[in-house]
């Protein structure tokens, strides 16, 4: 089959032809590329080089596991499994806590934040980038993983419960939990500036 | 050069192969059936533990409570609890939701292990491995009837010891009466019936003194028996019995013949008398 057509095929059904023709996972890589770098450095920071390698090898580590997707379940849920546990891999071998968060991101974050109603006062307060910078690093991963998947890449409580593999509830209460977290480190920080 | 030919490449060089479908179909296969197993494990276990309360009648105390079994089933429990998740089974539940019905499942399987009586059955079977008796809890009814039994073991173990310390004891008397009378034979006197000067057969002083002393020996006799038959004792007793009836007809002579010394013939007579009496 050409790939054209078969571009213009869901991912699930994609997946079907990568055991035979190796060229059509590129298909997939260039439909996932970007986002999987976006969340890897939402989530873990690092240099562009880092994030790269972080992605490549969840490519990889997809390919090989390809068979193991289950037609039943959504491929963007699966592979953001993937990433989910390359990147605690990653954090794990190299040690190093996730403050290297781009301000960027952050930012984005933050704004997207300040439209919940739980926080939004403390981030208004907030007075630079950089404080919000400073209290996303100490946010745990777990916390910030959950925050990212919400409010960055949109994913549903069910779609963020087949990712982090928790039930929906246990989803309500992590991102809950996140955002009180979040809201506590700001106000300790700028009480600590003051 | 782009991430997506990167990749491919890499796969290329690296001669990257996809996993095979079974081994994903076998790695979920494996933790299901590892999950069967525990349950299993755990129902035989509750199974067992229903079982030994049942048969002690909910007497058993806290040293006594099978706790082999109870580390067994949280072992299990733990195991198939481990084992749904990375079979990726039942991970969109709560923790409390699985927690439950796991035990729940265990309880009920367990409940017809014991009911079946396949409890009873494997626990007789487990009996038999000789490693199973160091880790078997025992119930208050075995525990006493061991105790019973190691008690009793004792009592006959001391009652034999006792019989012995009487033979010792008798031993020594008879050893003591022996040298007694043999001291006796020098001075030609007898210690069960001792003549003093002035008394003579004729009153028949020496004979209540006889049946005195006669009646205290069978009195020590039965007091012997009480405690336990000894037959060595019986048959020292008897000779002791008829060595003091030599003494008394010795006695008896000693008499007779001071008789005739005094030259009383009617004395004599009824010495006869009494010695027929006494034959």
């Amino acid at each position: 089959m050409d790939i054209r057509e078969i571009e213009q095929k869901n991912d699930e059904e994609i997946v079907e032809f990568v055991a035979k023709d190796k060229n059509v996972f590129g298909v997939l890589i260039r439909r996932y590329e970007e986002k999987l770098i976006r969340y890897v450095r939402r989530i873990g920071g690092g240099t562009r080089e880092s994030v790269e390698d972080v992605v490549q090898n969840i490519f990889i580590k997809a390919y090989v596991n390809i068979n193991s997707f289950k037609k039943d379940k959504k491929f963007s849920g699966w592979i953001y499994r993937i990433a989910h546990n390359e990147c605690i891999d990653h954090w794990r071998r190299t040690k190093k806590y996730l403050a290297n968060v781009s301000i960027e991101e952050n930012v984005k974050l933050v704004a997207i934040l300040s439209d919940n109603n739980d926080i939004s006062e403390e981030i208004s307060n907030a007075d630079d980038a950089e404080s919000i910078k400073m209290a996303m690093g100490k946010l745990p991963l777990k916390y910030r993983e959950i925050l990212v998947l919400r409010f960055m890449e949109d994913k549903s409580y069910e779609e963020i419960g087949e990712i982090l593999k928790k039930p929906v509830s246990t989803v309500g209460v992590v991102l809950r939990r996140a955002k009180h977290k979040f809201k506590n480190i700001l106000i300790i920080q700028d009480n600590e500036l003051r | 050069m782009s991430l997506d030919k990167k990749i491919l490449n890499r796969i290329k060089e690296e001669n990257i192969k996809i996993k095979p479908r079974w081994m994903f179909a076998l790695k979920d296969f494996s933790f299901e059936l590892l999950a069967a197993i525990l349950i299993a494990v755990g129902s035989v276990s509750v199974g067992l533990i229903i079982n030994f309360i049942a048969k002690s009648q909910g007497k058993f105390s806290v040293f006594s409570f099978p706790y082999f079994w109870i580390i067994i089933l949280a072992i299990s429990l733990l195991g198939i609890y481990k084992s749904l998740m990375k079979a990726e089974l039942f991970y969109k539940f709560r923790f409390a939701f699985v927690a439950i019905t796991i035990v729940l499942v265990n309880s009920l399987f367990g409940l017809f292990v014991f009911a079946s009586g396949s409890a009873e059955k494997i626990e007789e079977k487990l009996e038999e491995i000789p490693a199973y008796g160091k880790i078997l809890p025992i119930t208050v009814e075995k525990y006493t009837e061991e105790t019973k039994s190691k008690q009793d073991e004792y009592e006959s173990g001391k009652t034999k010891k006792n019989n012995n310390n009487n033979k010792k004891e008798s031993e020594k008397d008879n050893d003591k009466k022996s040298e007694n009378e043999d001291e006796e034979d020098e001075y030609g006197e007898s210690d069960g019936v001792i003549l003093s000067e002035g008394d003579s057969m004729e009153d028949g002083a020496g004979k209540e003194e006889y049946d005195e002393y006669d009646k205290d020996k069978k009195d020590e006799y039965d007091e012997d028996n009480e405690d336990g038959y000894n037959e060595e004792e019986d048959k020292h007793n008897k000779n002791e019995e008829k060595d003091d009836k030599d003494d008394y007809n010795k006695d008896k002579k000693y008499g007779e013949n001071e008789k005739n010394r005094n030259g009383d013939k009617n004395e004599g007579e009824n010495s006869d008398e009494y010695d027929d009496e006494e034959n």
